[in-house]
């Protein structure tokens, strides 16, 4: 399934996608007036960024793996870049899903008329420029100064609207992000580099010789689960609701994607090549193993999630929680520490970034076209907008991991794994998740299609009213409509074309327990 | 011209700062320029230093051609010279930056202020380059001297900010002379390189540790540690921001290299590495130092007093740091003093022109400005600062940061990290509630794109907080190569 003899090239050139957001900046700049210009370099750049992703996925796939080493900053700490499976899968969806939000986002923020947009887009774009950082990272230092830009570049966005609620909304970022980052990922990584003099990403981990102890590997681990906040596992999760303030690309883009699933990444980077899944498995807190603890951890978190985003009127927000929940879904496949688990978590996090980047893309649709926000408004509206509720359906499919859409398969690896490491209880947790998946998801739909006449003519004057007055007061944007049907065609292509992701999410985990670089 | 390089960094704003005395009364339009010149010259001669110890190694000179111990020996390595050459950079950026200020303050006597500032400039470069312990004093006396004229400049609470720092400072540049006299007594000489072959065999002895106690104490005093902090909070906030941008960054940062100096070059590291006690004292009173200013800081009203603070909290973290007993530590605290002078360039220099283009002197003032549409340049660099203080990447305060917690952690001293953390954590809301400020309440002005500030201001903040990137990208070529030229 996979190539075994790997080939290990050191070259600078794979450095060139980090100019292309650079440019991007510049461009925009310089176009600050002319908006077309402006727009046009947005989605070419991603446009390219998605043609390089393509033949990394070419390279990588066939175990050929770049490393660029650039200057030393600690000794045995270089700034360096690795271009590895696993990095090539997040920068894939990263670069994907940046064209596609671009294109999207033209469309939103011109209908809707937001302000500063060049100052939006030029942070987008730096926040793009450190995901990249965060996928190719080949040591923990690289990743966590990638992880700070991101965290300090989103900021801006969070805030957009510079009011009061995004000055609250803003300070819970960055109070968790940072908090997190300075208090706990910061103590860690300095720890690991004393007890082992180095931060590289090896394969099987670095700290198996380095002679820990089980509570050692107890509490770094945690530090590194709960520092890394903008993986949102409980209760570190309270600032991504709030984030939901954001203009919807954001929301889309970076609190579906790119921010929180580089909480994930790095997590997963910590895990399978710092402590190193094998090592891992062998370490008993007491009698308890310490993969059992975290499973439980991350289990309470995917089934609180989705608890608290039953009860959301807020549509952004019911997707918030869901997506607390469904990091932790990922999370809880890479603490099951076994090979084919891991691959299923690292496809779920591919077929879960299409699917609720689609929703948030259609929410976002329907505040432009609407102006409604809430479950409780949106009585009816299907039937005004049916292609966009149609995609919703699909999205809804590949989140819950129904056939047929790429959820489903990514599930399915994930439940086998679980049998494999014989943990029963957390794939009844995966079962329960799906079915309160299904129950947060589908009223919308329910709500979006119900034809209810009784209400119409007695009680809701005023809704009643609000309708008459603004029946779809703007034109759906075509670019939006453009970018939806083209993530939910993508997710239910991962279906069908699942081996595309599969040889790479196998590569991937080869990589992680044979050494090579 | 080469091998007169250490004394021609110091001469020129000496022979600047009498020749501005002298013929300031008569010719006032030669004072500035002849100021910025002499400080461009340092700064040229400095960076010649840079260059020429770079690549040929550390070089001694002898003042007058007399004998080391006979006379004043200085010593320039890479370090030194690139603290020079930052040090000649915060007075060329205050002297650019407050022209126009100190014309309109004082109309007829601001050549006074040129010819107090270039001597202080002086003393503080030979603080940096001297190898002599008697010496040090003697330029200790002059910053200090010049620092007390300084700071009576502003208002009147500045007199007594003024006389108490006279009070204070004065004690702590007794008990370094104190210091001294007890090794002059027991050896008979000055040169710190030849007091330490006379120190050695006297390790055990209780005058040597009074001595090294005298100048510990002494010098602490000048570096603000916590329980002597007193005097800078109020000296610094109430004077002129002038003042308070050219000595904030130094004074203290100065005072601290003295002590290393003193303590690496006439006692040994071995010696510190001796001190079993100090290893638990000091970082523990520095991390209580650490959470105090913190919270000071965050309560303040006035902006530049803020700063002081945070000032304050940067020296005790990095006095606290030298007493690990590792080599690293004290690298770490060298490569701090070069990014906590930029970061603190930055904060005084934004104050400071807040002050005077924006009438901005406390945090409620900021509210309702249009500083976000306009200082775009000024709010880059503020944050950049900002990151760099908090320890976040990739600024070169994480750098220090990063190496603060991992000799902490070797020394086994979980109350000093735990106390970074969370003054960390403190000085984030302190930034946020700052940042704030100018972010979310903003006039909405038509046309407010242009800087009100001077371009060169501009320019200077803009360097500055590029420069704590850079140090931050080149931390290995410090640690391990710049720095050792100092270690030896």
């Amino acid at each position: 399934m996979y190539a075994e003899n790997s080939i290990v090239v050191n070259s600078l050139y794979p450095l060139s996608i980090f100019i292309y957001p650079i440019i991007l900046i510049a461009c925009i700049y310089i176009f600050r007036k002319l908006k077309i210009m402006r727009d046009f370099f947005m989605v070419f750049t991603g446009f390219m960024l998605t043609l390089i992703s393509i033949l990394f996925y070419q390279t990588t796939s066939s175990n050929f793996i770049y490393t660029t080493d650039l200057f030393e900053l600690l000794k045995n700490g270089r700034l360096s870049f690795l271009f590895d499976a696993s990095g090539t899968i997040f920068f894939m969806i990263i670069s994907i899903l940046w064209t596609l939000t671009s294109i999207y986002s033209i469309g939103y923020m011109r209908t809707l008329k937001e302000r500063s947009q060049n100052r939006f887009y030029s942070f987008f774009a730096l926040a793009i420029f450190a995901s990249i950082g965060i996928c190719f990272s080949k040591n923990l230092l690289t990743l966590f100064i990638f992880y700070e830009i991101l965290s300090i570049s989103t900021y801006p966005l969070v805030t957009h609207h510079q009011d009061k609620a995004s000055m609250v909304s803003g300070r819970k970022y960055l109070g968790y992000i940072l908090g997190g980052s300075i208090g706990l990922v910061l103590p860690a990584i300095v720890y690991i580099y004393l007890k082992t003099g180095t931060l590289d990403f090896t394969a099987n981990g670095i700290l198996a010789n380095a002679n820990f102890s089980s509570l050692e590997i107890f509490v770094l681990l945690s530090m590194f689960l709960f520092g890394f906040a903008k993986a949102a596992v409980m209760p570190m999760h309270a600032w991504l609701p709030n984030a939901m303030v954001a203009p919807t690309p954001v929301s889309a883009l970076l609190h579906a994607v790119a921010v929180v699933k580089s909480g994930v990444f790095s997590i997963y980077r910590v895990v399978a090549f710092i402590f190193g899944t094998e090592f891992l498995k062998t370490q008993k807190l007491g009698t308890v193993s310490i993969s059992l603890i975290f499973c439980t951890v991350v289990s309470i978190t995917i089934i609180l999630g989705a608890l608290m985003a039953l009860n959301q009127d807020n549509l952004k927000k019911r997707l918030a929680y869901s997506t607390i929940s469904q990091l932790s879904y990922v999370l809880l496949g890479i603490f099951a520490l076994n090979p084919y688990a891991i691959s299923g978590a690292l496809f779920y996090l591919v077929s879960h970034a299409f699917a609720k980047i689609t929703l948030f893309f259609i929410v976002g649709v329907i505040l432009v076209s609407t102006g409604k926000e809430r479950l409780s408004e949106i009585g009816g509206l299907g039937y005004k907008m049916p292609i966009t509720f149609i995609c919703f359906f699909i999205a809804s499919l590949a989140l819950v991991g129904l056939p047929p859409s790429g959820g489903f398969l990514a599930k399915y690896m994930l439940l086998e794994g679980m049998l494999w490491e014989n943990k029963i209880a957390f794939l009844i947790v995966y079962l329960v998740s799906s079915f309160l998946a299904l129950i947060y998801l589908f009223p919308i739909l329910f709500k979006a299609f119900e034809f209810d006449k009784s209400s119409d003519k007695s009680s809701d004057n005023s809704s009643k009213k609000e309708v008459k007055e603004s029946p779809l007061i703007r034109k759906v944007p075509m670019l939006c409509m453009f970018s939806i049907v083209a993530t939910t065609l993508i997710s239910l292509l991962l279906f069908f074309y699942s081996d595309l992701v599969t040889n790479i999410t196998f590569q991937a985990v080869y990589q992680m327990v044979v050494k090579h670089f | 011209m080469i091998s007169q390089l250490p004394i021609l960094i110091l001469i020129c704003p000496f022979i600047a700062a009498l020749l501005i005395g002298v013929i300031g009364s008569f010719k006032k339009s030669l004072c500035y320029p002849l100021a910025v010149l002499s400080i461009l010259c340092s700064i040229y001669f400095s960076l010649l230093g840079v260059k020429e110890t770079f690549l040929n190694g550390s070089r001694s000179y002898n003042l007058g051609g007399w004998g080391q111990s006979i006379g004043i020996a200085f010593y320039l390595n890479t370090y030194n010279a690139i603290l020079l050459s930052i040090i000649s950079f915060v007075l060329l950026a205050t002297v650019l930056y407050s022209r126009k200020f100190i014309y309109l303050r004082f109309p007829d006597k601001f050549y006074a202020f040129y010819s107090l500032l270039l001597l202080f400039l002086t003393g503080i470069l030979g603080i940096v380059i001297t190898g002599d312990a008697f010496n040090l004093y003697v330029f200790l006396e002059i910053v200090s001297l010049s620092s007390y004229a300084m700071i009576a400049l502003g208002r009147k609470e500045s007199y007594v900010a003024s006389f108490r720092y006279l009070i204070i400072g004065t004690i702590g540049a007794s008990f370094y002379l104190l210091g001294v006299g007890i090794l002059y007594l027991k050896t008979g000489n000055l040169n710190m390189q030849e007091l330490h072959h006379y120190v050695l065999p006297l390790y055990k002895t209780t005058s040597i540790k009074a001595s090294f106690l005298f100048i510990v104490i002494g010098l602490s005093i000048k570096i603000a540690f916590f329980p002597f902090h007193s005097w800078l909070p109020f000296a610094y906030s109430k004077t002129i921001s002038p003042v308070s941008t050219l000595m904030a960054p130094i004074v203290t940062k100065v005072s601290l290299f003295a002590c290393i100096k003193v303590i690496v070059l006439v006692f040994g590291v071995d010696y510190l590495f001796s001190l079993e006690g100090f290893k638990y004292l000091m970082p523990n009173i520095a991390a209580i130092g650490m959470i105090y200013f913190s919270i000071k800081a965050f309560t303040q009203k006035n902006i530049r007093a803020s700063f002081c603070y945070v000032l304050l909290m940067e020296c005790s973290l990095m006095f606290g740091a030298l007493w690990f007993q590792d080599v690293l530590g004290i690298k770490a605290v060298l490569y701090h003093i070069l990014i906590d002078i930029l970061m603190m360039l930055t904060l005084f220099l934004s104050a400071g022109v807040l002050e005077y283009y924006y009438k901005i002197y406390n945090h409620s003032d900021l509210l309702d400005t249009n500083i976000l549409a306009k200082e775009k340049i000024l709010l880059f660099s503020f944050i950049i600062t900002a990151l760099s203080v908090l320890g976040i990447p990739p600024t070169g305060g994480f750098f220090s940061k990063f190496y603060f917690i991992l000799v902490a952690f070797k020394a086994n001293s979980y109350f000093y990290v735990i106390s970074l953390i969370v003054s960390s954590f403190i000085l984030l809301a302190f930034f946020l509630k700052f940042f704030e400020k100018i972010y979310f309440n903003y006039k909405k002005v038509p046309n407010a794109k242009n800087s009100k500030f001077p371009i060169i201001t501009n320019a200077v903040l803009l360097v500055s907080s590029l420069l704590i990137i850079y140090f931050g990208a080149k931390v290995h070529l410090f640690i391990d190569v710049i720095i050792n030229s100092f270690l030896g």
